[in-house]
């Protein structure tokens, strides 16, 4: 199957990515492996994955720059054989914000704006939405990594796309200016827009998300509403207790007895156990002379989803 | 292209690129003017370049001042080289190659539209370091002896504008050969130093090897047409070989800038 190959049917409107068996090879090295991408427009999808794990030369394959070695992709319904088709319409941060250093944010921007044949009278609003109106005429070079984050994203946004495309978009943010970008992505997604973001900030993802794809070795792990993620981990039971090194054993052996496993993390014990066995264990371990100094449920996060996939694949 | 030509051309107005290569062309192009007209009372010479120094007598003729430009070529050629490779190893460098190719996908688009705009700056300085340098001979040549009234008829103006576009070609020949480097090794220094290293010392070696070096390889073809033919290559040939050396550099330029993998 070549990159034109998937059957105009299934490469529906509802879809803003759509890939089948993409695939891509260097050498022997496999980096991404028969991914079958389903990205809903409208969503904000997450697009997660250890460090190794294929996510920005997927990216790269999407937007163009590099060619699949097999399977099919269609972005905004275009394949990806033919990028000048869909690229108009998409706006796109890769692997990092680049810009010529020695020229302003400003001329930048309208440098990227004459290539992209785009409305150039949006770039002192784009500067002032991604706060960097007043260090608009400075040298990029004197942007910290942050304020280049800011401008990429400025740049990324010039055409109005459809689908906007961020690689690590909150690489070098201050918490501040995360909690900024992560408002920006969900008010650009409740106007209509597509936005196709990875990240290794798990939990950000969790809060922007509403789609998740999750990779790992170039294959694909997971794909669906990050809710779906999230709801198949159980709650777990996190306990700690007095002289808890010496202890850990015991409590282990409990949770054994009961048929629960656990596991030590950072000086506590995480058991994968319903909230009702927290009383038995309370009341064992008091009778063994144990005091607990922490019982507490914990609810299914993203990041106990991800290191669970990774660990069932493994 | 025209709009990968005017972003190119945003990208290179910027204070190091004009002022920092700008400056070095006019530069040199002064510092030419200054030796030859030096070096013009001594009439003859020996030994490397002597075919470079020019007598009272040849530089009070209207074809004075084209002369002294033509000593200058090699050097401008080779800044315009650095200019090429620096620039477009640049956006390999620094990653804005796929930025620029989100924007236009188009690559060929994108890559002519960029040369187009460099060739057009690199002409333009060539133009404003050779009236620069004009006016210093002017200025400069009585002191030395040399007649300059011949250089201001007309004769001497379409020997001028003779000189100056011979020097936009010679110039924009190592141009090209400074951005197939840049393509080929995507990172400026090895562009330029690779450049530097042929159009120096590599070609000169194989001079001294083989006597027919400069009627068939780039570096004595570019001397030639930008002094508008010598004994040893006639502008003609060198005109001809050029352009087929350009074309099959823009050629193997496009195919690989084409179909190459962006992973910069």
């Amino acid at each position: 199957m070549t990159a034109d190959t998937i059957e105009p049917a299934t490469a529906t409107r509802q879809l803003a990515i759509h890939s089948v068996g993409l695939t891509k090879d260097y050498g022997r090295l496999r980096a991404v492996s028969d991914l079958g991408l389903e990205i809903p427009t409208g969503t904000v999808a997450g697009f997660v994955g250890p460090n190794g794990a294929g996510k920005t030369t997927t990216i790269r394959m999407l937007l163009g720059l590099i060619r699949p070695s097999g399977g099919a992709a269609h972005v905004l319904g275009e394949p990806i054989s033919h990028p000048e088709r869909y690229l108009p319409r998409v706006g796109a941060m890769i692997e990092g914000p680049a810009f010529t250093p020695s020229l302003s944010g400003r001329r930048n921007l309208a440098a990227l704006s004459m290539l992209g044949d785009h409305d150039h009278s949006r770039i002192d609003a784009l500067l002032e939405l991604v706060g960097l109106a007043e260090r608009g005429s400075d040298q990029v070079r004197s942007y910290s990594t942050g304020m280049k984050q800011r401008l990429g994203i400025a740049a990324a946004l010039l055409g109005d796309p459809d689908l906007l495309v961020l690689d690590e978009p909150t690489n070098g943010l201050d918490p501040p200016g995360i909690k900024e970008v992560r408002q920006l992505l969900r008010d650009l997604a409740d106007g209509g827009m597509t936005v196709f973001v990875s990240s290794h900030l798990l939990p950000e993802i969790e809060q922007i998300c509403d789609w998740l794809v999750m990779i790992d070795r170039g294959r694909l792990r997971f794909q669906g509403p990050i809710t779906e993620a999230i709801a198949a981990q159980r709650p777990h039971l996190v306990v700690a207790a007095e002289r808890h090194d010496e202890v850990e054993a015991e409590l282990v052996a409990i949770c054994a007895e009961h048929g629960y496993p656990s596991s030590g993390h950072g000086g506590r014990l995480v058991v994968d156990a319903p909230l009702d066995f927290a009383g038995v264990l309370n009341r064992e371990a008091g009778l063994r002379g144990i005091t607990l100094v922490e019982l507490r449920r914990e609810s299914p996060n993203l990041e106990q989803a991800f290191f669970n996939m990774l660990q069932e694949e493994s | 292209m025209i709009r990968a030509v005017l972003a190119q051309w945003i990208r290179l107005r910027r204070r190091s690129v004009v002022l920092g290569w700008g400056g070095a062309v006019v530069g040199f192009s002064i510092l030419a003017t200054f030796l030859t007209l030096n070096r013009a009372g001594g009439g003859t010479s020996s030994g490397p370049g002597s075919e470079m120094v020019f007598g009272v007598g040849q530089l009070s003729t209207a074809e004075g001042m084209a002369n002294i430009l033509g000593v200058a070529a090699t050097f401008l050629g080779v800044l315009t080289l650095g200019l090429f490779a620096t620039l477009i190893a640049n956006e390999y460098s620094h990653g804005t190659i796929r930025t620029l190719l989100v924007k236009e996908p188009r690559r060929l688009r994108l890559l002519s539209g960029q040369l187009v705009a460099i060739a057009v700056f690199a002409a333009l300085a060539v133009v404003v370091a050779s009236l620069v340098a004009t006016a210093v001979g002017l200025a400069v040549a009585p002191a030395q002896g040399v007649d300059t009234a011949a250089w201001l008829t007309s004769d001497g103006y379409v020997a001028l504008a003779t000189a100056i576009g011979n020097l936009i070609l010679s110039s924009l020949g190592w141009g090209v050969i400074g951005a197939l480097l840049a393509v080929v090794l995507r990172a400026p220094a090895p562009a330029v130093s690779a450049g530097l290293a042929y159009a120096l010392p590599v070609e000169m070696l194989l001079a001294t090897a083989w006597d027919d070096a400069p009627r068939w390889l780039p570096r004595g073809l570019l001397d030639s047409l930008a002094a508008g033919g010598t004994p040893l290559v006639s502008y003609n040939r060198a005109s001809v070989l050029v352009t087929l050396y350009v074309a099959a550099a823009l050629v193997l330029m496009g195919v690989l800038f084409a179909r190459r993998d962006v992973t910069a």
